[in-house]
């Protein structure tokens, strides 16, 4: 009976299959020390884990190979019938088990097998054999199998017993004793238990139903129940039934309060003497007739459109990230969008997104809640396409969750999203193993013969199987779907690269994937502005060809069209024609056509003839005297004025700045509205506004945020708003300037505001702090020196407004600023804002500075209109306190919810929800209610 | 091919097969002609540029084939002879599915229930009998796998099946018509030319289908021998009168016929005969709700109905075709894309290709002068520029197609052409720069307000070399004969539309009697809309395999170009 298992383990120096003439054995199994040289490497080779770390002694390393864990670890590859040989030393009960016992327990013309079953747990120390015919048994073994479903030894059970019980019992089986010592009278009870023609007998004469009853209770490892009076008192003379009869006839023996066990001696007699189904130790024979081998080409094919249809997905996902599901894991509709970019079954797409994310290409970003690519596909990208598929293959074998799961319908009738982890189990890899492994050998693998193959892939290992998340015929079916779209089976067959990727030989599988054919490629331009790029195109070229040209169709070949749209975004990309033409010109076999050359001259022509950048106002000028003159004043330098044409001067200053600034110089400038008449600023009376608002700040930045979003300004509000009407207001203003200007000069430890925490978050995935001076600094300054424009400038407006202008400090480019909350840019800046005016309300300042201060009073007050609702949430949004909202969610259930307030934007407020710190959305016309916490409450949640 | 070791494939077969059903021939590869033989029966050409062509299988295609006779096995045999990679396992299993999917239903005429829709396979009889769009269309069930079919709906009815991906088989035949004698008389000036015998046979065989041929191989021809075939009473469907007259010179010419067995049914006359000739214009043409000349053609016993220019028939005319699916159908078109997407209405109601020849194949034989195409990019003036930049969007084409500075370019092309004594067509959309040409080269102008008579008598000049230089507007573009013309000059037209591009080089596409190559240029004003039209120009024709220069205004100006 050639096992597998057997075959792979041959290298392992134990020749003999007779236990007693084994040389360098230890006489105990944990002593390791006592191992020649190659014995203990043969060791770490079959058990990898006791060298990964490696251990430091010898002592260590014994420590290690004692651990439960290690040995849980390699009896995930034991074979059925090893598993049984272990159990049958826990049935023995003995730590020196004699090899002939252990033959007779396990049944007649056994032997083979057992010696096999030895051989195999001797090579990897959990067996040792002392002497002619003595084992020692790893004491964690015993600890693992268990006694193959029978119950716990009758001296175990019978010792429980009172005097009273143990006499009723002997009476009833017929063997009473004169003595009414305890001992005597278990010693006694065990004798008769332990004799296997009594026990028999004995049931052979009880009742059909206790006879029935013991019958199922020795096959099973399930204890008796017991019904209520018996529970009460098991012994009872008026009880009746057949649980009662096995009772009192000591078959079983109460174990917990209600239910009752049979002793290991009475289900070992019931079973006639044997613990396993007879024959059950030989593994089973299939009848499947090996295919023949599949063709190199269609391996290559398949090996190289697995790589190519990763490579999409890193695509896919770098140029579109894929969004993730509230319940972790990409759902079906984003994965049913990449099947259909990748052009194949959305099944599939399943699992390939699984093996890219097991290779570590692609990953979930908690921060953005999207999947996409890591930096390491960059790396793989680079590789070779035999490397790239062996990489592929080396993370599908270890993964730790079988790649098939994702898009299976679970029990709920759900599809199970991609990535979503799950729970992760060592035995996956193993059963992938066991499959691989059987393939190869068989010579067979087609999907049909998944039932079949299932039978015997869980006799090899019974444990990587035992814990399988489906059943074992459904897995093997998996795995081999999964194995065909690897290229480690083609048409049921396996393919060279089965076998190299099972004896982890990459050479192997270069050598079956890296054919001179293989790793040909061309490209082909043609007049109709299309390029035709067959076999294995290197990356950069084809990298190139991507930016050049867009992807009309894939295939065995990839069609690319070249427009005016595409060659203009390489020259977006720093490309010039020269370089163009020069690289078409290298690469194309057949030359490159009039036509796209013409286009890319074209191209070139037109390239760069409209230029455009961001900036806070222009301003315009009668005569260029003027504006050169008011360009070279170096009073005006301040302002960061740029000439952009003979009349035409821009600033990144707002332009109520740069007109006070103007003024300032003695100019006399007037603003000019967006139809480019001129504003008129009317010096009306000071009146009160209606009142909306609590006392607090009259701009917020979030407010300024929420109307430029997308950070593009227009030219300053419109309207006299353009030109601050109070500019220059405020009794504290100067002070407060002071203030700040001397802590932006200090170092940034040392300034940390009170009475706020400023620690670390309590949630995950917060941004760090970004020091003030680097934020705060205007745009146009190299890095790293604040200075002193901001200072000079400040002079000009207060610095709420100045804070509030939005274009300070971003990029200033539309979709700089793009969604992301917190995280982004935008989100930093607002909180280095925040800073910025703690250390505004920590100097105290003068009455306005007062006002200010009040409103940064927690309301306490449970706010329901919903502007209020609005007003409060923004408001808490910068104060970063915590709320407690009441919520209708779109299906109508209501709930309450304490949350961290991330972003209060159109209509919807982004919040990290309590508990957990999830990141949810509300909507805003649902919340019924809006409380802000109390400083304890917020102490206590946090 | 400039890798080391690069094979580039050549030891693998000629073709590419893409997961998108697109296939791509290599015509570099020795056996690409082979290659080409096989897998046009199934695929059709959609581009034919210098390198590699491309074809595409589509249900269409496909069922296309399987009409013909080809079956499954045999397309993915010749896909995996060819292909250069290993095919897709799923590909070759969505052909066959795909290929299977025709003929499953047939329309069949039967003895006692009359016309009837029979299923070998009765799930798919019960899935198209639910389906909303046929139900009406079906009659009483007479046993589990046959439905009467109401005679009137056999058209709509494979129209309707075809939508649901059905497509049936047509086994009901055809009404022979009233018999009318018709014999081709060849002579050494007019003889069958291989493929067109082979066209008409192909279609003779099959009753109803579309035979697909460039401008100038001959589909009269193909009519005329497919008409002699069946000898009954014919009705041809032309795109206007001046194709009407030109399609009764050649039957009087090649023909039995004689003047009194054609008719002409136009809007000046209204005649029915033997063989008549109508346009779209007045078959389509109402009074009220009414269609008084289709109907009237209609209930003529017709054994034959010809459809020229099939890809422009209008979409009245299909559905006074679903109502003749008795008669024999034969549709002519130098392109089975329809700009309207209703290829596969042609498909159902006129029938399947029957023959097909990719264009730069006939132009090979020699039947066709090759064509040069050169696309001329004039630089605006300032002024120009201005006033384009300044024009209404819907006036901004105008603007820039018409701008005077194109003039000097087309002049110079005209010289060119006259000095080397070609024949050239100026053709262009807009009539005021039409007649301005027009001073400008001393030539005749001639557009839609041209008398009929004036328009013939200036053909005939044109074609006997009195006029060297014509030009014309849209209305030239359609079913006109210019055999002599080898250089065309277009100045503008209409929205780069794929059929205009066609039948713009058809008229360059004649024969000529020296094998004389044609010449045709297009004058594009820079960086206008003008220009994003000709890119698609450029696309089309490229695609079609023909050489595509373009050079500045500067080069044409400087030197002789022709």
């Amino acid at each position: 009976m050639p096992n597998a298992r057997a075959k792979a383990t041959r290298h392992v120096p134990v020749r003999s299959a007779a236990p007693g003439e084994r040389r360098g054995a230890p006489a105990h199994v944990e002593d390791l020390g006592a191992l020649d040289e190659q014995r203990l490497e043969a060791l770490l080779e079959l058990r990898p884990d006791l060298a990964d770390p490696a251990p430091p002694s010898i002592d260590d390393l014994e420590v290690r190979a004692l651990s439960v864990p290690s040995v849980q670890r390699v009896l995930l590859q034991a074979d059925r019938s090893v598993l049984q040989l272990a159990q049958v030393f826990t049935i023995l009960g003995e730590k020196h088990a004699r090899v002939a016992g252990v033959c007779r327990l396990v049944g007649p013309g056994a032997e083979p097998e057992v010696h096999r079953a030895l051989e195999w747990l001797a090579a990897r120390q959990l067996v040792s054999v002392v002497g002619d015919d003595e084992l020692c048994v790893h004491p964690a073994l015993l600890a693992i199998v268990g006694a193959g479903a029978l119950g716990p030894p009758a001296a175990q059970l019978v010792e429980r017993l009172t005097v009273g019980d143990l006499e009723t019992i002997l009476r009833a089986v017929g063997r009473w004793s004169a003595s009414r010592r305890k001992a005597e009278l278990v010693g006694a009870l065990v004798g008769f238990l332990s004799d296997a023609a009594a026990v028999s007998s004995l049931v052979d004469a009880a009742p059909s139903e206790a006879r029935a009853l013991a019958r199922s209770l020795s096959a099973s490892s399930r204890p008796l129940t017991l019904p209520w009076p018996l529970a009460a008192d098991p012994y009872r003379r008026s009880a009746s039934g057949a649980a009662a009869w096995l009772l009192q006839h000591g078959l079983v023996y109460r174990e917990t309060w209600a239910t009752a066990s049979m002793p290991r001696e009475v289900g070992l007699a019931l079973r006639g003497g044997h613990p396993f189904a007879p024959g059950s130790y030989r593994r089973p024979v299939l009848d499947l007739a090996p295919l023949a081998d599949p063709p190199a080409p269609a391996v290559e094919a398949r090996a190289a459109a697995l790589v190519t249809v990763v490579e999409r997905i890193v695509e896919c996902w770098g140029s579109r990230p894929a969004a993730v599901l509230k319940s972790g894991g990409v759902g079906v509709r984003e994965v049913r969008r990449l099947a259909a970019d990748l052009e194949v079954p959305e099944r599939d797409a399943f699992r390939l997104v699984e093996v890219a994310a097991a290779a570590g290409l692609v990953v979930e970003d908690p921060r953005q809640g999207m999947v996409l690519p890591t930096p390491a596909a960059d790396h793989w990208l680079e590789l070779t396409s035999a490397d790239r598929w062996w990489a592929l293959a080396r993370a599908w074998l270890a993964a730790t969750v079988p790649a098939s799961l994702a898009g299976a319908v679970d029990v709920r009738g759900k599809v199970v999203p991609a990535l979503a982890g799950g729970s992760r189990s060592r035995a996956v890899p193993e059963q992938r193993r066991t499959v691989l492994r059987l393939v190869l050998e068989l010579r067979h693998g087609r999907l049909d013969a998944a039932a079949a193959l299932a039978e015997v892939a869980t006799w090899d290992a019974p444990l990587a199987w035992s814990e399988a998340v489906a059943p074992p015929s459904l897995a093997v079916e998996w795995t081999l779907s999964e194995m065909e779209l690897l290229g480690l089976v083609v048409g049921g067959s396996p393919s060279p690269l089965a076998a190299a990727l099972l004896h982890g030989d990459a050479e192997a599988a270069r050598r079956a994937l890296a054919s001179p054919e293989a790793e040909a490629w061309e490209m082909v331009l043609q007049a109709d502005l299309t390029a035709l790029a067959t076999g294995r195109v290197p990356a950069p070229v084809r990298a190139e060809l991507g930016l050049l040209a867009d992807v009309e169709s894939r295939g065995s070949a990839t069609v690319y069209r070249f427009s005016e749209a595409s060659v203009r975004r390489a020259f977006d990309a720093g490309r010039t024609a020269t370089e163009i033409l020069a690289f078409l010109a290298t690469h194309a076999g057949k030359g490159v056509p009039q036509a796209l050359e013409y286009l890319v001259g074209d191209v070139d022509r037109r390239h760069g003839h409209i230029r455009l950048g961001a900036a806070g106002c222009y301003v315009r000028f009668d005569d260029a005297a003027l504006a050169t003159e008011v360009h070279r004043s170096k009073k005006a330098g301040k302002l960061g004025l740029r000439q952009i044409a003979p009349t035409v001067l821009v600033s990144d200053r707002p332009p109520h700045a740069v007109l006070s600034a103007l003024r300032g110089l003695g100019y006399l400038p007037v603003a000019e509205a967006e139809d480019g008449s001129v504003v008129r600023t009317s010096v009306a009376p000071q009146r009160a506004a209606p009142a909306q608002r609590a006392p607090g700040p009259p701009v917020r930045a979030g407010d300024e945020r929420a109307r430029t979003e997308g950070g593009w300004d227009r030219a300053g509000p419109p309207g006299p708003a353009g030109v601050s009407p109070e500019a220059g207001v405020g009794a504290g203003a100067a002070s407060r300037r002071e203030l700040v200007a001397r802590l932006l000069r200090s170092p940034r430890g040392a300034s940390t505001p009170t009475g706020r925490r400023r620690g670390a978050p309590p949630w995950p995935g917060q941004v760090p702090r970004v020091e003030i001076p680097t934020v705060l600094r205007r745009p146009d300054e190299p890095d790293g020196v604040p200075g002193q424009g901001p200072e000079a400038l400040w002079d000009e407006v207060p610095g709420a407004s100045l804070l509030a202008s939005p274009g300070f400090g971003r990029s200033g480019l539309p979709g700089a600023s793009s969604a992301g909350g917190r995280d982004d840019a935008l989100g930093i800046e607002d909180e280095d804002l925040d800073d910025f005016e703690d250390l505004l309300v920590g100097t105290g300042g003068g009455g306005g500075e007062e006002e200010w201060h009040e409103g940064r009073h927690r309301p306490s007050e449970i706010v329901r209109a919903p502007d209020a609702v609005r007003e409060l949430l923004v408001l808490a949004a910068e104060e970063e306190w915590l709320v407690r909202i009441s919520y209708t969610s779109g299906a109508g259930k209501s709930f309450e919810a304490t949350v961290s307030i991330l972003d209060v934007s159109g209509g919807v407020m982004v919040a990290l929800a309590a508990p957990r710190w999830a990141e949810q959305k509300y909507v805003l016309a649902r919340i019924g209610w809006v409380r802000v916490l109390t400083e304890a409450e917020e102490d206590r949640i946090q | 091919m400039n890798q080391p070791g690069a094979a580039g494939g050549a030891a693998g077969g000629p073709l590419i097969v893409q997961s998108d059903q697109t296939l791509l021939l290599d015509l570099d590869h020795p056996g690409a002609e082979e290659c080409r033989g096989e897998i046009a029966a199934f695929a059709e050409l959609e581009r034919s540029p210098e390198h590699v062509h491309t074809y595409r299988m589509t249900p269409l295609g496909l069922w296309n084939a399987r009409a013909a006779g080809l079956d499954a096995a045999s397309v993915c045999s010749s896909l995996q002879r060819w292909s250069r990679f290993p095919l897709p396992e799923s590909l070759l299993v969505q052909v066959s599915e795909t290929i299977a999917r025709y003929g499953r239903l047939v329309i069949e005429d039967d003895a006692q229930h009359g016309l009837v829709l029979r299923a070998g396979d009765r799930p798919v009889l019960e899935e198209v009998a639910r389906a909303k769009t046929v139900a009406p269309l079906l009659g009483p069930r007479i046993d589990p796998a046959t439905i009467v079919v109401y005679r009137e709906h056999r058209g709509r009815l494979k129209q309707a099946l075809i939508k649901l991906g059905w497509p049936a088989e047509d086994r009901a035949g055809y009404v022979d018509g009233s018999p009318h004698h018709i014999a081709l008389r060849e002579d050494e000036r007019f003889t069958l030319r291989d493929y067109q015998r082979q066209a008409a046979a192909a279609f003779v065989a099959s009753g109803s289908g579309v035979v697909v041929l460039p401008c100038g191989a001959g589909k009269t021809a193909v009519a005329m021998a497919a008409m002699a075939s069946i000898g009954s009473r014919t009705l041809v469907l032309v795109t206007n009168t001046v194709a009407a007259r030109q399609w009764r010179a050649e039957l009087l010419a090649h023909t039995s016929l004689t003047d009194g067995d054609i008719g002409e049914y136009s809007g000046e006359r209204k005649e029915i005969r033997p063989v008549t000739l109508a346009t779209y214009q007045i078959v389509i043409t109402k009074r009220g709700r009414l269609t008084p000349h289709m109907d009237a053609l209609s209930a003529e016993d017709w054994g034959l109905i010809v459809y020229d220019e099939v890809h422009l028939l209008p979409a009245p005319v299909f559905r006074m075709t679903a109502d003749i699916q008795s008669r024999r159908r034969l549709g002519l078109t130098a392109t089975l894309v329809r700009e309207d997407g209703k290829e596969g209405d042609v498909f159902s109601l006129i029938g399947p290709k029957r023959f097909d020849v990719p264009w730069r194949d006939v132009e090979a034989q020699g039947y066709i002068a090759p064509a040069s195409c050169t696309e001329v990019r004039v630089t605006l003036t300032d002024e120009e520029r201005m006033s384009y930049a300044l024009a209404d969007p819907p006036e901004q084409y105008r603007a820039g197609a018409t701008a005077r500075s194109k003039l000097a370019v087309v002049e110079a092309l005209c010289a060119a052409a006259r000095a080397a004594g070609e024949p050239t067509l100026v053709i262009g959309q807009f009539l005021d720069q039409l007649e301005v040409l027009g001073e400008r080269l001393s030539a005749p102008v001639l557009t839609g307000a041209t008398p009929t008579l004036e328009r013939e008598r200036l053909f005939a000049a044109f074609r006997a070399g009195e006029i060297p230089v014509l030009v014309v507007s849209k209305v030239a573009n359609f079913s006109i004969d210019l055999p002599e013309a080898s250089v065309a000059i277009q100045v503008s037209g209409t929205f780069g539309s794929r059929q205009e591009e066609a039948q713009r080089l058809g008229r360059l596409l004649r024969p000529k009697h020296d094998g004389r190559a044609a010449h045709f240029y297009s004058v594009v004003a820079r960086d206008t809309n003008d220009q994003e039209f000709a890119a698609r120009r450029q696309r089309f024709l490229a695609e079609q395999g023909y050489a595509y220069r373009i050079v500045d205004a500067e080069h044409v100006l400087g030197e002789p170009a022709v």
